[in-house]
């Protein structure tokens, strides 16, 4: 039989959580459509800029440019992980560093050096915990990304890689599919992977016929090695940019489906105490009206 | 010739700034400044800090951009930039200065970068032993 003053408590702290949830719940759907919008109006200055470079893909050098040409040895690997700032959003921290785990095991496995640049706090205490040394760490930008931001971070990549301390650098991120579903994902970014160089040469080698264009011959301003190597940067760092607004979007839209799945079950919880509380409260006077009956009783 | 026009796009990572059509652009290329007419030769060049002037019919639209590049094909002109801002006769050297500030030009990513980072990566090896 359960104290109808301490199932009151409970009611009570359990419902104003609830309400704590439910506005978080939506904070987060208000900000996601945000973050979706930001993803919108990133896209076509990524695709334009992919556009340049498969143009400048015609160039017998572009090959040997430093930022695409592989290192000969492959010995060190930098990892650069986005997690988020902070906590209460389901798996989404955990999906991306169980990926980001596996994927240092495999390399370690392999013989290889692991270096390790974080974005966001929640990574950060994780690996600091494992006790895995970090090579960097940045914090407070999962919240509202800026183009700046990601333009430093990927400057540190781009550091490390021309020096030749890292012969590879790859980016885990969590992709936005949508609100209900973000999936952890690794890409390369250095060297540049030749993937976007290619729509150009497959359709040079004839292996693509729908594209009728013929090859443009463009003036380079101040000339075409140049345009190359200044615009590789600067698709590292929309890359970078792109990463940051997915994982951002991807970090609202985990926080929104845990709050609404949590406020759910404080709502049942709720109920489920209400009743209990009822029955003990019924009880309760079924008891003192038995007593009362019974001591008239007695005294007949 | 009157009906035919540049069709002129500027995006930045963040938004699509200007979009719309030009009789003239002229572009602050790194090299000098660039006028585009219509049927130009197919061009890519990168931007410097400065003003792109688009001017259709009578009216004149001034947009600061930092960095960036301009790809003109076929009466398409794409621009993209890191960052634009729109403006006008009156405050274009504010926008500029805006930009200039917004952009630490200093930690530009150069043909002489790798040198520089080999270098000091060289040296900081050499501190350790």
């Amino acid at each position: 039989m359960h104290d109808t003053k301490e199932l009151r408590n409970r009611i009570k702290s359990v419902s104003g959580m609830g309400k704590i949830i439910k506005a978080m719940e939506m904070v987060a759907s208000s900000k996601i459509r945000k973050a979706q919008n930001r993803i919108f109006e990133a896209r076509p200055f990524l695709e334009k800029l992919e556009d340049f470079i498969a143009e400048l893909s015609n160039f017998p050098d572009v090959f040997e440019n430093s930022f695409i040409k592989k290192h000969e040895r492959f010995e060190n690997v930098l990892i650069l992980a986005i997690t988020a700032d902070r906590g209460l959003c389901g798996g989404y921290n955990t999906n991306i560093i169980k990926l980001v785990n596996q994927k240092i095991n495999e390399y370690e496995l392999e013989g290889k050096n692991v270096k390790l640049n974080i974005i966001g706090t929640k990574g950060k205490n994780h690996f600091k915990y494992t006790g895995r040394p970090l090579n960097k760490v940045y914090e407070n930008l999962s919240d509202y990304p800026c183009f700046l931001d990601a333009r430093e971070i990927a400057n540190d990549l781009i550091m490390e890689y021309l020096s030749d301390t890292v012969d590879k650098v790859e980016l885990f991120y969590t992709e936005f599919k949508n609100t209900a579903e973000q999936k952890p994902v690794l890409k390369q970014v250095l060297p540049v992977p030749l993937s976007i160089l290619r729509k150009e040469l497959d359709f040079k080698n004839g292996n693509i016929s729908s594209k009728d264009e013929t090859i443009i011959d463009f003036i380079f301003e101040p000339s075409a090695q140049e345009v190359l190597s200044s615009l590789i940067p600067e698709y590292i760092y929309t890359v970078i940019y792109d990463a940051l607004l997915e994982s951002a979007a991807s970090e609202t839209g985990a926080r929104m489906t845990a709050m609404r799945s949590a406020s759910d079950s404080s709502d049942e919880m709720v109920k489920d105490l209400t009743r209990k509380y009822h029955r003990a409260r019924q009880q309760q006077i079924t008891i003192e009206i038995a007593e009362i009956a019974s001591g008239a009783e007695a005294l007949k | 010739m009157a009906n035919k026009k540049i069709k002129i796009s500027i995006v930045t990572p963040e938004q699509k700034v200007f979009e719309g059509e030009a009789d003239y652009i002229g572009i602050p290329s790194v090299g000098g400044s660039l006028g585009i007419l219509v049927d130009h030769l197919p061009v890519i060049c990168f931007l410097d800090i400065g003003i792109v002037k688009i001017i259709n019919e009578k009216e004149v639209n001034q947009i600061a951009v930092c960095r960036g590049y301009l790809q003109f094909v076929r009466n398409n002109a794409n621009i993209i930039t890191e960052s634009a801002i729109i403006t006008n006769d009156e405050n274009k050297a504010e926008a500029i200065n805006e930009l200039r500030k917004k952009h630490n030009i200093s930690q530009e990513i150069t043909e002489e970068t790798k040198k520089i980072a080999q270098a000091t990566a060289a040296l900081k090896t050499l501190v350790k032993f």
